[in-house]
């Protein structure tokens, strides 16, 4: 057995309750491994907020590795509760926090270990309702078969009202039916079996029909105030290695970027930051309670959060004496600052990670990701200097209008960096380190790109051998993303709720573990796509109609489709939109706030 | 402040916790405890501590040693340390570093079988005269003959009192599950607890 540590609970900070005084059991089931989902903010969060309800235990649960997995169907453990070691399928509601599309399989997984059926509609009883949050369900479609319901946008507030709703329910003996009408009048929450799906002849969708007073559309929920709510400043210490060992805070929500790629740029808007003093705070008092070594700055964009030279300053006196660092990940290279680095690296000092995205200024602006040639090797330039002797960039391929050039633009600019280290550098003697890495780029929902297909595997593979064969120095190294998972990670991203068959035969033959490369297994997703009688490209390399009706247009995040065409036509222009600070375009999210006040 | 030693159990779900598993939870657990402890110098400080003898993965023990130096801490740091670790974790004692380490020469284990019948059947085969296993050495895979460094002190039920060798060679219960596995056909399923480290004229290590 791998890791066993993985499976036995027990760590520093687990909370346990008296099963006398539990009337409602909540599993917090994260569909991937113990290294990966405890490495989760979010579940964090809401674990601090669920086991704050009295009267409720919230356990977690994460997705076993094979060697686990075979061992409890051999000897009949069905999946338990880290805390208890209770068997789930005895809990009442079942939660997934799904953050990642090749995740899917990995709830059919957990269910199945658990022993619970897998379709919604074969669970008649009121007990166990399975749902799902998270960044995946801005387009809940292809697990929609699979799940009661869903929670759309923020779970502080949302996931501690469907648990009252459901505390109601069981006392009062509700049927799910009834409990599921209910639940669909709690703004945020997603019934799929209360819409009607049809398709037309070509495929796409015909028509989405709610019933039962379902919402037509189904609003994300946000907090207003993020100073005022729940932090988990003490929280469950891993014993065991896990992928972000470290202490998280989260600056601010939301991003006055507006990348036109980033789902995550869209989805958690309007801008909210908190204040300094509360950071300060929060964060001291974490670390205290964690013991650990580092503390990490997270937000989609550290560097424009206003006030981060005083937060520096705040943790930077707690944490020096104490040989913590902090880390800053998310910097930008346009407000880049060598100061704040070197201060905040006096304990240990990291690498740097600038994210240019695309290689030309051209494909740049296309994807408004407002960073010059000039931004990037100044701030290149000023690491060198200060004594840097590695930096890593990353970058997309097959974004749209990409043409070769753009693509070769990525090999020119790289080896600029390297000739600014030749002349800033102290110390040519050492060396330096300039690793390029691309991904592949994939048209999520909620975006400008939204519209757009994806590269075909072949060009995309094409591009990486373009780019490779221009790299000049072996100062450079060069990493990519293998196209096969990028192009099931598209479909499913896109994807509707025939889907949910293809999943379940996934999972089926090989298992739900493919967001791994150990277990993913490319010829299993074709076959399995084909048999259901669905193409792929239907998902993948179609240019989608601007009328089109998407499969999450159920779903509203705040940001209007009308502020999406414009991007998407600037876009398609070349033209930049200014960031949210420096002029509101008006995408609608400020909506959202009690007030309508963006934080931008 | 000086050097202290820690004297602690490893019980229950911790038995799954690896060495380093343990030493990055020691060196959380001082820091949740308000105990100083010294760092290393250089680029990437690291607290200096150390564990004597560290436990195979599902090993339990009663008598594990943590080395450590600190710098300052409460009156009471046995208790504000065991407030600070996970269930299974727990400090006995602490107290200066009197001996080195490295007068450890024996450790006393008691292994469980699952059953009398198993527990007998290991009496004898851990009777034989020789008993190779194969064992990893600084020069790759060797074949030690383990029997010189394991004494049997008795069997009560389906357990058996241990000594094993600490010193050099190492011999730890994984050792003795391969050459039970030798005489009995299998690796039979066996829990060890730790129960006693031994100075190599007999008395206990301190």
């Amino acid at each position: 057995m791998q890791k066993p540590a993985r499976y036995t609970g027990g760590e520093y900070g687990e909370i346990i309750k008296s099963k006398d005084e539990t009337e409602l059991r909540f599993a917090l089931c994260f569909p991937d491994t113990y290294e990966i989902g405890m490495s989760n903010l979010g579940l964090r969060i809401l674990y601090g907020v669920l086991n704050r309800l009295p009267g409720v235990w919230c356990e977690r649960v994460f997705e076993p590795w094979e060697d686990m997995a075979k061992a409890m169907r051999e000897h009949g453990i069905p999946l338990y509760g880290l805390e208890s070691g209770d068997p789930i399928r005895d809990f009442d509601l079942i939660g997934f926090s799904v953050g990642y599309e090749m995740s899917f399989t990995g709830i059919l997984d957990m269910l199945s270990l658990a022993g619970i059926p897998l379709l919604s509609a074969d669970r008649k009883d009121l007990r166990p309702i399975v749902f799902a949050g998270g960044a995946c369900m801005y387009n809940p479609e292809p697990i929609a078969d699979f799940i009661d319901l869903a929670v759309i946008g923020e779970g502080e507030e949302l996931d501690a009202e469907l648990t009252e709703l459901f505390r109601t329910a069981k006392r009062e003996g509700w049927t799910k039916e009834r409990f599921l009408r209910a639940a669909a009048g709690i703004e945020g929450v997603y019934v799929p079996s209360l819409y009607d799906v049809r398709y037309g002849a070509d495929g796409t969708l015909a028509s989405v029909t709610p019933r039962d007073g379902a919402p037509e559309r189904v609003r994300k929920r946000i907090l207003q105030d993020l100073d005022g709510a729940l932090f988990p400043v003490r929280t469950v210490i891993p014993s065991t290695e896990i992928v972000h060992d470290r202490t998280m805070l989260e600056l601010f929500r939301g991003c006055i970027r507006g990348c036109r790629f980033c789902q995550a740029g869209y989805v958690y808007r309007p801008v909210r930051a908190k204040k300094a003093e509360t950071l300060i705070r929060q964060g001291i008092e974490s670390l205290r309670h964690s013991g650990y070594e580092e503390i990490s700055l997270t937000s989609l964009s550290t560097s424009d959060y206003r006030e981060l030279g005083a937060l520096c300053d705040g943790l930077l006196e707690w944490c020096e004496p104490r040989s913590v660092s902090l880390s800053l990940p998310s910097l930008r290279a346009d407000n880049f600052s060598l100061a704040l680095m070197q201060r905040v690296q006096k304990v240990r000092r990291s690498g740097l990670t600038f994210a240019p995205e695309a290689g030309s200024q051209r494909l740049r602006d296309v994807i408004n990701k407002n960073v010059t040639e000039e931004d990037l090797l100044n701030a290149c330039r000023t690491a060198f200097s200060g004594g840097w002797s590695g930096v890593k960039l990353y970058f997309m391929l097959g974004l749209p209008t990409e043409t070769d050039e753009d693509v070769l633009a990525i090999a020119d600019l790289a080896y600029k960096v390297f000739q600014v280290w030749r002349e800033s550098t102290p110390n040519r003697s050492r060396g330096v380190r300039i690793t390029v890495s691309t991904s592949c780029f994939i048209p999520k929902p909620m975006t400008p790109f939204q519209w757009y297909p994806q590269d075909s595997r072949e060009e995309l593979i094409r591009k990486q051998k373009l780019l490779k064969g221009a790299m000049r120095t072996k100062a450079i190294s060069y990493s990519w993303h293998e196209p096969d998972v990028s192009y099931v990670e598209a479909a499913l991203a896109v994807g509707d709720r025939r889907q949910g068959r293809v999943l379940r035969r996934v999972y089926e033959t090989v298992g739900g573990l493919q967001a791994w490369e150990e277990y993913f297994n490319y010829e299993a997703w074709l076959e399995a796509f084909r048999s259901e009688g669905l193409d792929l490209d239907f998902y993948v390399r179609r240019l989608r109609g601007e009328e089109e009706l998407l499969p999450w247009d159920v779903i509203d995040d705040g940001v209007s489709k009308r502020h999406l065409l414009r991007e998407k036509h600037l876009a398609e222009a070349g033209v930049t939109s200014p960031d949210c600070r420096k002029q509101c375009l008006g995408c609608g999210a400020d909506r959202l706030l009690k007030g309508g006040r963006c934080d931008a | 402040m000086p050097e202290l030693r820690f004297r602690f159990e490893k019980r229950g779900r911790s038995a799954f916790l690896s060495h380093l598993d343990v030493m990055r939870t020691f060196q959380r657990a001082f820091v949740r405890a308000e105990i100083g402890v010294r760092h290393s110098e250089g680029f990437n400080p690291h607290p200096k501590m150390s564990i004597a003898l560290p436990l195979q993965l599902g090993c339990e023990s009663v008598c594990e040693v943590l080395d450590v130096s600190v710098l300052e801490g409460p009156a009471d740091m046995t208790s504000a340390l065991n407030a600070a670790l996970p269930e299974g974790l727990h400090v006995l004692s602490a107290s200066l570093q009197e001996r080195p380490v490295r007068e450890i020469a024996w450790a006393e284990w008691r292994i469980s079988l699952p059953s009398e019948g198993d527990a007998e059947e290991a009496e004898r085969i851990l009777r034989f005269p020789s008993l190779p296993v194969e064992k990893k050495t600084k020069r790759g895979l060797g074949t030690l003959d383990i029997a010189p460094h394991v004494q049997l002190l008795s069997r009560e039920g389906r357990d058996l009192l241990l000594r094993l060798r600490a010193d050099s060679p190492v011999v730890n219960t994984g050792d003795v599950r391969k050459a039970l596995a030798a005489g009995l056909g299998s690796e039979p399923r066996m829990k060890s607890l730790r129960l006693r480290l031994l100075r190599a004229d007999g008395e206990t290590f301190q």
